[in-house]
């Protein structure tokens, strides 16, 4: 019995129906339906501009016959016009409204039209003109080959370097990014974003994956080593760290390569330096030159577990390090997007790297890079 | 930060395109199978990217999208099913196996179905040809099928069960006849 029905559902793993069973009509079906129907937050709005007038003659009757609570002021007791005018005026003075230029400053996005692999054509989505522009999608091939690539949200970060006194040079927008070529499994579309941090001093960026709606930010310390958090905004525990050292600090870096490579302690202990071992649970060499490490740490006192990996570089002048860290709940549904994103990291050795504009225009850094 | 928030929650119009040239023939198979009739598939395929869209907000990658989106239509047909008019009118149980006349359902049956066992999975009565569908088709684990059909664990292996046992049996009988 069971290898009759393992025989026949072999047969069930086929198509039931050629491709195009779903066409390309029904596609533009979805697409014009989308695009006719208001967003629910719109109707929501409406519903609440046609409730308001029943609202406010339901509370001036209410007041003027007494129904709300004992206090009803009658005629002899109304206020002059002329305090009222005043009373007004003093709260509209203080309704300040939010300075959109600060934040946007942060964490704008940036005009989709002018970066290879994002997606500029106006969907079905596309809002109204006065609402917000829709956020830019980067385009990653899909794992698995086949033409269909996946669509990835891109947050952009600028980063200003910690001692940056305002004399410097500042850079107008983010880099242009190359053609994506890291394969992303299409399930994972929704469950990730692509975050372009850049530098405000020299207009260069980097790009890397991070959870969807994760808040990013970027910092630049002072001896020039670099890198982001990502912070999830429903689980603040639930963490991504990227840092780059630059070249720099090379104490820091002797410690921490004695702390994740594996036999390199003894030689780190040689320059003097003493460390807690970590709680790995799991460690491997990546690469024959042992530059590359994938960890995963033991349960932190949270309950939260850390993976990562880490790569380094060692030059003349010290060593080059490259880490990336990300603390997730046992349950967390970012598991599934943590492969991804460390996997981005470990084909590029770290962080994609963006180069400035040649001259100063954001477009021309995709063609130098080609 | 909070309208930013909700920004990234919904789904991109360039995300929308990926996911209907990705699963829209899944969705379009899946509920071809559950509804029998073509007619009902493209809408309820329709109204499964159409809310997918809407509401990616609330998908928190605990499933696959797959999974995600046969969760949708699911339940786009069980919206379409209980008006009644559609129940009485438009649906069969089977398709293409009531009646005398050949109808149209079953010439696109005739000319456009791959292979024998799917004809006979089609006869089957369609909680059975659905659970078949989902493990042996769309390789669903037990544990997503039972959050797709809403029953537990142990009630999946039973139905699945029961319809491998319906599916044999029917078989057995198609080969004799022949």
């Amino acid at each position: 019995m069971s290898k009759e029905h393992e025989q026949w559902e072999e047969h069930l793993k086929d198509k039931p129906f050629g491709d195009g069973s779903f066409t390309p009509e029904m596609r533009r079906n979805v697409e014009r339906r989308l695009a006719e129907t208001p967003r629910g937050g719109r109707r929501r709005w409406r519903y609440a501009i046609a409730l308001l007038p029943l609202t406010a003659v339901l509370l001036l009757a209410g007041y003027s016959s007494g129904w709300f609570g004992g206090y009803a002021p009658g005629p002899e007791a109304a206020v002059p016009p002329a305090a009222d005018g005043v009373n007004a005026g003093g709260n509209a003075d203080t309704g300040g409204s939010t300075d959109a230029g600060d934040s946007a400053g942060n964490n704008g996005n940036i005009d989709g039209d002018s970066l290879p692999g994002i997606g500029g054509e106006e969907g079905p989505g596309t809002p109204a003109p006065d609402a917000e522009p829709p956020q830019p999608l980067v385009a990653f091939p899909a794992a698995g080959g086949g033409k269909a690539s996946v669509p990835l949200p891109l947050t952009t970060i600028l980063a200003v370097p910690s001692l940056d006194d305002g004399s410097g040079p500042a850079t107008e927008g983010p880099p242009a990014l190359p053609e994506m070529n890291d394969p992303v499994p299409a399930g994972l579309m929704g469950a990730l974003q692509a975050a372009l941090v850049y530098r405000a001093n020299d207009g260069s960026g980097y790009l890397l994956l991070a959870p969807k709606s994760w808040q990013g930010s970027a910092f630049i310390g002072a001896n020039g080593s670099y890198g982001a958090d990502f912070q999830d905004p429903d689980d603040p525990l639930q963490t991504l760290r990227y840092s780059d050292n630059a070249w720099s600090c090379h104490g820091c870096a002797v410690v921490t390569i004695g702390s994740y490579y594996p036999g390199k302690a003894e030689w780190a202990e040689e320059y003097g330096y003493s460390f807690e071992p970590m709680n790995f649970t799991s460690r491997e060499v990546l690469d024959a030159e042992q530059r590359t490490v994938r960890y995963t740490l033991a349960t932190d006192e949270d309950g939260y577990v850390k993976a990562g990996a880490i790569y380094y570089e060692e030059g003349e002048w010290g060593y080059h390090l490259r880490q990336i860290e990300v603390a997730l709940a046992p349950d967390s549904a970012q598991n599934e997007a943590l492969e991804a994103i460390l996997d981005f990291f470990l084909a590029h050795r770290g962080a994609l790297e963006v180069p400035a504009p040649a001259d100063g225009n954001p477009a021309d850094s995709a063609e130098a890079q080609r | 930060m909070s309208s930013t928030r909700k920004e990234n929650a919904l789904m991109e119009a360039g995300e929308l395109q990926a996911l209907m040239e990705t699963y829209g023939d899944d969705v379009w198979n899946y509920a071809y199978f559950l509804s029998g009739s073509r007619s009902a598939a493209d809408d309820i395929a329709q109204e499964t990217f159409i809310r997918a869209y809407k509401y990616m907000g609330g998908f928190r990658g605990d499933a696959s999208v797959k999974t995600w989106l046969l969760r949708i239509a699911r339940g786009r047909f069980l919206t379409f099913r209980s008006n009644s008019f559609v129940r009485r009118v438009t649906l069969q149980e089977a398709p293409g196996v009531n009646g005398a006349a050949r109808s149209a359902e079953d010439e696109f049956l005739q000319t456009s179905l791959h292979g024998e066992v799917w004809a006979l999975v089609l006869k089957l009565p369609r909680k059975d040809r659905e659970v078949l569908m989902l493990h042996a088709h769309y390789g669903l684990s037990m544990e997503e099928m039972a959050g797709t059909l809403g029953l537990s664990v142990p009630a999946v292996k039973s139905r699945l069960q029961r319809a491998r046992r319906k599916a044999a049996r029917c078989l057995e009988k198609e080969l004799n006849e022949s």
